[in-house]
């Protein structure tokens, strides 16, 4: 629970992290904050603590600073308080990748829709504002084919806003193509970065595994977020259908039920054989399903990475 | 055209199985709608769908026809069911547990079975109650087939049907014909149908519903076939035997009365070629008296165009037995052209044949062209061949009955045949092709030819041209001398003719017939199917008549004129050649008479259709028609056989024609004992069943047919459709709940 500022009276913020009470809301900065505030009103803990990854120096405690920080092997060698920094305090970028593709305005059957491509900027914009409200550099590629804009990490305090700008603003190719694009954004970064990839991952597995590959030849930390609609997963139609592609000029009327234990079976092959190589590469990769709210999906992503970096 | 078609199907209720089978389109019209009745859904994923589609894209066509062919086969199957089905296969029924079984019921349905006793129904209506009853409570597995055994009978069920409702409507429906009995020819038509079932179904029955009378058998009158075997009789013993040899079982079932009787009008005919006006109307007339009791002053009403022309009393008749009387109606027909004549009986309790009639038409005279090869010379006193023959035609007193004209052969091409009755060829040679080919044609169109030989006539040039048309070939000429003529051979030629010569002579009346000398002639040696009416002595024939077309050829031995012969000069040589034309000449009309099960054939005129007005407001439509083939093509009318009898009359009300009944053939209604019944069909009197009421309870009695499947089908059909639901579910496997594409740990 998090107090109102303007009325005083306690707003349960998870009431409205649902997918559907958050497609009502239009603006994307109003949207993450209330998801950043939400889950972290939810975790009662400080969900930033995820990225930390490296410890940097102490610092004498002084008053306002959480007790449990406070490292009591030096207090038991020394008699004085001292506080642990980490690294991520002072020069983390995060580069935040997310997929525009036609694949991604898929929205299931949800009133009013909520596009996978909703999802993934909500999450893109929160993990955004969190970094950066810890002073860490964030950046930003939306792509689909290719690179459509690439902002470049800072730390500056206009920079979530140009990203949530540039988010709300990006209109898809119908095409995707991960694996060049990880291979662009493995050059184009400079310093080691952790990449978070927001994306459908509907590619050629071989060229987006090629994609990842190359980043973690790059030190870079990855962080795959793949983004699927509860209809994707479960193929719940029942009628005759004409199914259309949105990437694809190609259609096809099947009746769903028989079809679904293939289609099941052929999708979870591509999401297993993603998931396999990410793994063996040291890649976080985990599965969002639209339907979910997110300050469930995120938090559960968040401590499951935190579990396994310590 | 469809509905007999359904009701040939193998259930009991065909009706319902052709709407359940329609019912079969229905998921066919539902996978064909579906196919273009889709939503549209735009798809993110399309790369696994189509993947998967194109793996399992043959699995899917095949789940998809096998699920519409179970839907229809259960449709099929249920409505098989509900309509039940009879298996048809003698093999399938046996393997259902049962065993099928044909009867084919052959059913008098002839005008005699309508006799009405004065107490009680009719055999037939006694008989339709019977069988309806019967079908009525046949039970599944029966196949039945009803043949008519008469020669008018409509279509009843010819080819098997399974028993059914619609099968006791139809038997209930049928009304007695008024053809005659035709016994041996729908037995036979049984033995056939139980010959091409035998296979098919485990029994076969054959069951005669019939009055059991004379007439069955071709006895014309008494009352005991066996008496003198028929033709008929041996037919239908034929038609039993083959029947056993097809094996089938043969029972009759009597539903005749043992107390019968029945007056009936057998013939009514003209012995004369023509009628004539201002000539009396010689009739011959037969009465038949098919009753136990002798029949006394017997009294025939004539009716001419509806008008009571007189009346006579023929006598008594004899039980079973047959009166034929000669009449003469003095006077009667004052117009020419078409009447009806009309011999009427009193009423009795089968009244169709109490009354007998005639279209007849009436000519001023008949006109006879006679055609001389020697015309002779009148100055010198020399006569004309046919000059004996034209006194005697026409003589010169009142009332001739002819009108000869006489002819030299140079004016035969100019003459016009169609205009004669009769021609006279005499002492001519051969004519040519040209007038050959008329007179052919005159003959085949119903005119009569006479030739007479003589010295201008070459024998051996007729004989080689007449070819087909004369019912003799000319062989020697004959002399004889003078002390020994030739004579005429009275006994040995036809009685009817030399009839009244013989009864003039035993009266003492002489008439020269025995002492006519025939100093000439020339061989006749006749073709098969000729009749020689006249014979001399030693059996050499004088006149020989055959049939050509409609008409008739009579070609003599000896000259018309004294030449070769006294004939001329003798006394009877004039009632001689009356009684001769008599037979010779062609008694036109015969076309407008006919009987019950015939069809009207009148020569086109004019007229390409011709509606006819029938007894009880019924109407007839002739149309016309090519027959015939090759010289013998010709137009004519003709409609469908005749159903009704009585007289049909155009709309302007001329008699066109005379329908009857053949009471010749079905009106002895004698019956037959159960035993010389058996004797006559030539089987154990015990098949034989005199108490029809045998027939209601008769399908309980023999070996059990085949129930029927339809309950088996019905579960059949549930079943698959249950089986349909499960394949349906297994082919989708749409667990919601259990399966979804997330990634596997």
């Amino acid at each position: 629970m998090a107090a109102d500022s303007t009325s005083g009276e306690k707003i349960d913020y998870r009431r409205h992290l649902d997918p559907k009470v958050l497609a009502k809301i239009g603006a994307l900065d109003i949207r993450a904050r209330l998801i950043v505030e939400g889950f972290i009103s939810g975790m009662h803990r400080s969900p930033y603590k995820g990225f930390s990854i490296e410890f940097a120096q102490h610092r004498p405690y002084t008053s306002g600073d959480d007790i449990k920080f406070i490292d009591w092997k030096v207090f038991g060698r020394t008699d004085r308080h001292y506080i642990k920094q980490y690294e991520e305090e002072t020069n983390l970028q995060v580069m935040l990748v997310v997929d525009a593709s036609a694949s991604m305005a898929y929205s299931g059957r949800n009133n009013p829709p909520w596009r996978k491509y909703d999802h993934a900027i909500s999450i893109a914009a929160s993990i955004a504002y969190v970094a950066l409200q810890q002073r860490d550099s964030a950046g930003l590629a939306v792509y689909d084919s290719r690179i459509r804009r690439i902002i470049r990490p800072s730390n500056n305090p206009r920079q979530w806003r140009i990203m949530i700008d540039e988010l709300s603003a990006t209109v898809g190719d119908p095409k995707t193509d991960t694996g060049a694009v990880l291979d662009q954004i493995a050059e184009e970064l400079k310093h080691r970065s952790l990449v978070i990839l927001v994306s459908d991952l509907f590619d050629d597995p071989e060229r987006l595994i090629k994609g990842v590959r190359h980043l973690r030849y790059r030190r870079h930390d990855l962080i795959c977020l793949q983004v699927l609609d509860h209809d994707e997963l479960d193929f719940p139609f029942n009628q005759t259908t004409m199914f259309k592609g949105m990437e694809e000029a190609n259609e096809l009327v099947v009746e769903p039920q028989a079809l679904r234990e293939a289609y099941l079976k052929e999708i979870t092959e591509h999401n297993n054989r993603i998931r396999t190589a990410c793994h063996q590469l040291r890649v976080d990769c985990t599965q969002i399903d639209t339907s979910v709210p997110l300050d469930v999906s995120l938090p559960n992503f968040l401590a499951s990475r935190a579990a396994r970096m310590s | 055209m469809l509905l007999p078609m359904i009701a040939m199907l193998p259930f009991v209720s065909p009706g319902l199985f052709a709407a359940g089978a329609a019912c079969v389109s229905i998921p066919i019209i539902i996978h064909l709608l579906n196919r273009r009745r889709f939503r549209q859904k735009p798809w993110a994923a399309m790369q696994f769908l189509i993947a998967a589609y194109r793996r399992n894209v043959r699995r899917l066509k095949l789940q998809r026809l096998l699920l519409l062919l179970l839907r229809c086969l259960a449709i099929l199957l249920i409505a098989a069911g509900i309509a039940q089905f009879i298996p048809i296969n003698r093999g399938l029924a046996a393997l259902m547990g049962g065993e099928s079984r044909l009867t084919i019921v052959v059913w008098n349905n002839a005008y005699p079975m309508g006799y009405v006793p004065a107490s009680g129904q009719s055999p037939f209506a006694e008989s339709r109650r019977l069988l309806a009853n019967w079908s009525q409570h046949l039970p599944g597995g029966e196949w039945t087939a009803v043949i008519g055994a008469s020669s008018s009978s409509g279509p009843l069920l010819e080819k098997p049907v399974p028993a059914s409702p619609s099968v006791t409507s139809l038997i209930a429906r049928q009304k007695v014909t008024e053809g005659s009995p035709e016994i041996a020819a729908a037995l036979m038509k049984a033995a056939d149908l139980a010959k091409a079932w035998r296979k098919r179904v485990a029994h076969v029955r054959v069951w005669l519903v019939s009055d059991e009378t004379a007439s069955d058998f071709g006895c014309r009158s008494g009352n005991n076939p066996l008496a003198k075997l028929s033709g008929a009789l041996h037919a239908v013993r034929r038609a039993v035997k083959a029947i056993g040899a097809a094996g089938a079982r043969f029972r009759v079932f009597d539903v005749g009365r043992p107390d019968a009787a029945n007056m009936a009008v057998t013939e009514l005919r003209f012995t004369r070629p023509a009628v004539l006006i201002g000539h009396d109307i010689h009739l011959r007339l037969k009465v038949l008296n098919s009753g136990a009791q002798a029949e006394p002053n017997v009294s025939v009403r004539f009716l001419i165009d509806g008008v009571s022309s007189g009346r006579q009393t023929i006598g008594t008749i004899r039980p079973w037995s047959a009166m034929t009387a000669q009449v003469l109606l003095p006077d009667p027909i004052v117009l020419p052209g078409l009447h009806e004549i009309t011999a009427l009986i009193a009423a009795d309790g089968l009244p169709i044949d109490n009354i007998r009639q005639r279209v007849f038409r009436a000519r001023t005279a008949l006109k006879v062209l006679l055609v001389d090869g020697r015309p002779g010379d009148p100055a010198q006193g020399v006569l004309a061949s046919t000059a004996w023959l034209e006194a005697a035609l026409a003589p010169a007193d009142k009332g001739n009955r002819f009108a000869p004209r006489r002819i030299e052969i140079d004016e035969l091409p100019g003459a016009d045949l169609r205009h004669y009755t009769a021609v006279v060829l005499s002492d001519i040679a051969p004519p040519g092709t040209a007038d050959m080919q008329r007179l052919e044609r005159f003959v085949r169109r119903g005119g009569t030819l006479m030739i007479y030989p003589g010295e201008e006539a070459d024998a051996s040039a007729w004989t080689h041209l007449g070819g087909g048309l004369l019912p003799a070939a000319y062989g020697a000429q004959i002399h004889t001398s003078a002390k020994a003529p030739q004579t005429l051979d009275v006994t040995r030629s036809a009685g009817s003719i030399m009839a009244p010569f013989i009864a003039a002579q035993r009266q003492g009346i002489h008439t020269g017939i025995f002492h006519i000398a025939i100093h000439q002639y020339v061989q006749l040696i006749p073709r098969a199917h000729a009749e020689v009416l006249l014979k001399m002595r030693g059996g050499a024939p004088l006149l020989v008549v055959g049939d050509f077309g409609r008409g008739r050829v009579a070609m003599w031995g000896t000259s018309c004129d004294t030449r070769w012969t006294d004939l001329p000069a003798q006394p009877a040589f004039l009632p001689l050649i009356y009684r001769v034309l008599d037979q010779v000449l062609v008694a036109r009309g015969a076309r407008h008479n006919l009987l019950v099960g015939r069809r009207l054939v009148l020569a086109a005129g004019r007229q390409t259709k011709m509606e006819l007005r029938g007894p009880g407001g019924s109407t007839m439509e002739l149309t016309e028609m090519l027959a015939g083939a090759g010289k013998s093509r010709h137009l004519q009318l003709s409609g469908a056989p005749m159903a009704t009898a009585g007289v049909y009359r155009t709309t302007a009300g001329v008699p066109m024609a005379a329908v009857n009944v053949d009471a010749a053939a079905g009106s002895n209604i004698a019956h037959i004992a159960a035993r010389a019944a058996a004797e006559c069909f030539s089987i154990p009197p015990s098949r034989i069943v005199t108490e029809p009421e045998e027939l209601h309870s008769s399908h309980r009695s023999s070996t059990g047919p085949a129930g029927n499947i339809g309950w088996l089908m019905l579960m059949l059909g549930f079943l698959i459709l249950a089986s349909e639901a499960l394949a349906a579910r297994a082919f989708s496997r749409y667990r919601l709940s259990t399966q979804t594409a997330g990634v596997q740990a």
